[in-house]
């Protein structure tokens, strides 16, 4: 078991969880026109974090310069969930005994970079192509070498770390709703394995960039959300504190039937119609209940506007929760937040974790799936005080 | 958390620039042979260094396995990285008594197999970028994002060969894809480790994948001084612990392991080739790109691998070194060593394959604890090839230039992994 010590939240909705849990508490929207180009694809909507300003808002301006979005963001809810960058400190932990597990986006260098080491590149008699020779001499010199280290997905997590001074176990997961929650289930088994007292779990993902913008087109992402933004980062510890009454109990992965190879059908080809998600939302139940936890009466679906996938999740979830005889209401955040990828898993469990403690419930069920047919469910309870 | 089950390791596979499978690796690696050779896969001809670790030929698969690979191939969803993984599990799986669509001899339901992979993405589709803009060049560059073909994003994720590998052998219970540059692999076995020893599953594949010898690669950790440029001598380049060493090589490959619960194992009567005893991971919480000088993040991995193994310091005889070849790496990993083990650290033996295979990156973890699950078996510490001239600041036994047998058995061993954003591994493997 693990408590939920720390919530950090940037998206969409509002910056900080506060102001996150305003905009979803009063019915807003935190999409708007795409300010990219966006002709031609599915969608014209796109969820960007308002009021996001790196280098006033994050700790060492120094290295803003250094980060990816997704790592700005990362570290923007760390140390939100941490209270501060002086957590180790002012909560007297060992800093080797602090775990960081975290979720990041598609890894890719921002565009604007790659085409400015290109345009560099160009056949100075022919300027709309590209010069190998001149690639890997003046144009790579127009290049920060230090740039494709912002493309790989442990930089998000290397970042939130060190700022906040977390050395124990360390864990960086691939790009998909479903990997924040199995950093979550990463942590939540570390602490109960005693590998360490406390750990940082996060999502991170900025996907309002050309690059993803295309991949999620070409994987039919964009018929069902919004492309979007945002982190979030829980504090999770081996023991409550007395503010934090909400509990961990179960947290379950599992792997989908993936689709076999079909070209540009990623996201929808869900072959068994929702068995292995039943089945996994069943042991979850089962472990959250033997637990000690009450019926859940909330629950924050794996829902993404797609006919498919959101049939298969409906499916399942009818079926678990008519077993448990519980009619909770099934929230899905993507109309209204957007699609944030590898942040999104963790955001669901911030938002279920701050309605369970604002009286919203006493048990939440969360849901992730991701591209690869992996998925994840996680039990949140609310712990008398 | 429930009962604590023992991990043994019942299957193995790999291919690496010295063989297409482990056993080939492993008899390159006691020979003291080196994979690293001149790249012929692209005109290196400009660059600063010319040479990799590289698998000139990917092994043959048979049957359902290539069936699988053609089919993958054939939809454009079969990236190199991918390829590597499918072949490395495919002996790994069938040796632990798998076959292809399904556990087989394993004798485990799906979900209760689970999969841990370590890979990347992201940066190939730079490389994929640019090399797209090399072979078209009548594209303009203004439109070389849409002319990316169909499937480019998908199979260049780091999380593509872990949704190929579940689909393939039909792996239904926990997966994930570790993305910790490169500890990938490493912090992948761990998670296994962590998994069937809770009980969560009975058996899991887990390993690393990596394909690295592309010219958008080389040129870009070219760039940040990370390579060796010693192009009169490619195998001589890769020379971890030595004085002279003036960086690392780049390899590719891939490595895998299928680890399972002992009393599941012995259950249905498998043959136990090593045990995965612990595993440590920790975060140097330093720089983006230099190891901490004292080494106390890797001494944090390594201690914590001991604490998880419920052993002790003295146990240890072996070191499978991270030994990438770079001026910092190897002084703070030593450092590490003498922290982490104290002044036991002068009674053991420590070596670096990547002085033969170049520097797998995400799949040096698995790979490597491969290779010393071998040494385990055969009391035989591979060399560290190269080291010639001692550096006054690396002052273990690394083990220089041949293979060393090890009478009464070696003990236990450590497998290490460092990588970019100050990750470190460290896996506890023990002879069956």
């Amino acid at each position: 078991m693990s408590f939920i010590v720390g919530v950090g939240v940037a998206s969409p909705l509002g910056l900080g969880l506060e102001a996150s849990m305003e905009g979803w508490l009063s019915g807003a929207s935190g999409l708007a026109e795409n300010p990219l180009p966006h002709e031609g694809l599915s969608d014209h909507l796109a969820g960007i974090v308002p009021g996001f300003r790196p280098r006033k808002q994050l700790p060492d301006r120094k290295a803003v310069k250094l980060m990816s979005r997704e790592a700005q963001l990362l570290v923007h809810a760390a140390v939100e969930a941490c209270g501060g960058t002086d957590v180790i400190e002012r909560l007297e932990l060992e800093a080797q005994r602090v775990g960081a597990f975290a979720a990041a986006g598609y890894e890719v260098t921002p565009l604007d970079e790659v085409l400015e080491m290109f345009r560099r590149s160009r056949e100075p008699e022919e300027p709309t192509k590209l010069s190998l020779e001149r690639l890997f001499t003046v144009g790579r010199d127009g290049y920060n070498p230090l740039s494709p280290l912002k493309t790989l997905p442990n930089m998000a997590l290397f970042h939130a770390a060190t700022a906040l001074g977390l050395r124990g176990p360390h864990l960086a997961l691939g790009s998909s709703p479903a990997a924040g929650l199995a950093a979550l289930s990463g942590a939540h088994d570390a602490l109960a394995d005693d590998l360490c007292d406390h750990a940082l779990v996060g999502g991170t993902d900025a996907q309002v960039e050309l690059y993803r913008i295309h991949y999620l087109e070409e994987a039919g992402v964009l018929a069902g959300s919004s492309p979007a933004e945002g982190a979030a980062a829980l504090l999770l510890a081996a023991a409550p504190d007395a503010e934090s009454p909400v509990r961990i109990v179960a947290v379950g992965l599992a792997q989908e039937p993936p689709a076999g190879p079909v070209p540009g059908d990623h996201y929808s080809s869900v072959s068994d119609r929702g068995e292995t998600r039943t089945g996994l939302y069943t042991r979850v139940l089962e472990e959250a209940w033997d637990g000690g936890a009450p019926p859940v009466d909330l629950v924050v679906a794996d829902l993404w506007g797609l006919p498919t996938r959101d049939a298969a999740e409906r499916s399942a979830l009818a079926t678990v929760l008519s077993h448990a005889g519980t009619d909770a209401p099934i929230l899905s955040t993507r109309p209204r937040t957007g699609h944030m990828g590898a942040a999104h898993g963790v955001f669901d469990v911030a938002l279920a974790c701050e309605l369970l403690r604002r009286g919203d419930g006493q048990c939440a069920l969360v849901t992730a799936g991701g591209s690869a047919g992996d998925l994840g469910a996680v039990v949140l309870h609310k712990v008398s005080a | 958390m429930s009962a604590r089950h023992e991990v043994v390791v019942t299957g193995m596979g790999c291919v690496t620039p010295l063989g297409g499978d482990a056993s080939t690796t492993w008899q390159g690696l006691r020979a003291g042979r080196s994979g690293v050779r001149p790249i012929e896969r692209f005109d290196a001809s400009g660059f600063n260094t010319r040479f990799a670790g590289q698998i000139d030929s990917v092994p043959a698969l048979e049957g359902a396995w290539e069936t699988a690979r053609a089919r993958w191939d054939q939809a454009d969803l079969l990236d190199r990285k991918t390829w590597l993984a499918l072949v490395a599990a495919r002996e790994a799986w069938e040796q632990a008594g798998g076959v292809h669509g399904g556990a087989g001899a394993i004798d485990a339901p799906a979900h209760r197999i689970g999969l841990s992979i370590g890979s990347e993405g992201g940066r190939r589709l730079l490389g994929a970028m640019a090399q797209r803009a090399i072979d078209s060049r009548d594209v303009p560059l203004e439109s070389l994002l849409a002319s990316l073909p169909p499937g480019e994003w998908a199979r260049l994720r780091a999380s593509h060969p872990t949704r190929v590998l579940a689909s393939e052998l039909d792996i239904r219970g926990p997966t994930r894809t570790v993305c910790t540059a490169c500890t990938s692999s490493g912090g992948a076995l761990a998670e296994a480790l962590y998994l069937v020893r809770a009980g969560v599953v009975d058996v899991a594949l887990a390993g690393g994948t990596d394909t690295l010898v592309e010219a958008f690669m080389v040129s870009g950790f070219s760039l940040l001084g990370a390579l060796s440029e010693n192009n009169e001598a490619p195998a001589e380049a890769s020379r971890p612990f030595d004085l002279t060493r003036d960086g690392f090589v780049l390899g590719e490959g891939a490595g895998m392991l299928v680890l399972e619960s002992e009393a599941h194992a012995r259950a249905r009567g498998a043959t136990i080739l090593g045990r995965l005893r612990g595993a440590g991971l920790s975060n140097n919480a330093f720089r983006i790109t230099d190891s901490p000088p004292d080494g106390e993040g890797p001494a944090i991995a390594m201690r914590a691998a001991l604490r998880d193994a419920g052993v002790a310091a003295e146990d240890v005889g072996y070191v499978n070194a991270h030994g990438t070849s770079t001026q910092m790496n190897d002084v703070s990993e030593t450092r590490g060593i003498r922290r982490a083990l104290g002044p036991h650290a002068d009674r053991i033996a420590v070596s670096s394959n990547k002085s033969m295979i170049g520097h797998l990156v995400a799949a040096c973890g698995a790979v490597e604890a491969i290779t010393t699950l071998h040494s385990l078996r055969d009391s035989v510490l591979a060399p560290t090839l190269n080291l010639r001239t001692p550096d006054p600041e690396c002052d273990l036994d690394y083990v220089p230039g041949v293979a060393r047998e090890v009478s009464g058995g070696v003990g236990l061993a450590l497998s290490n992994a460092f990588g970019f954003g100050g990750s470190n591994a460290t896996l506890v493997l023990e002879a069956p």
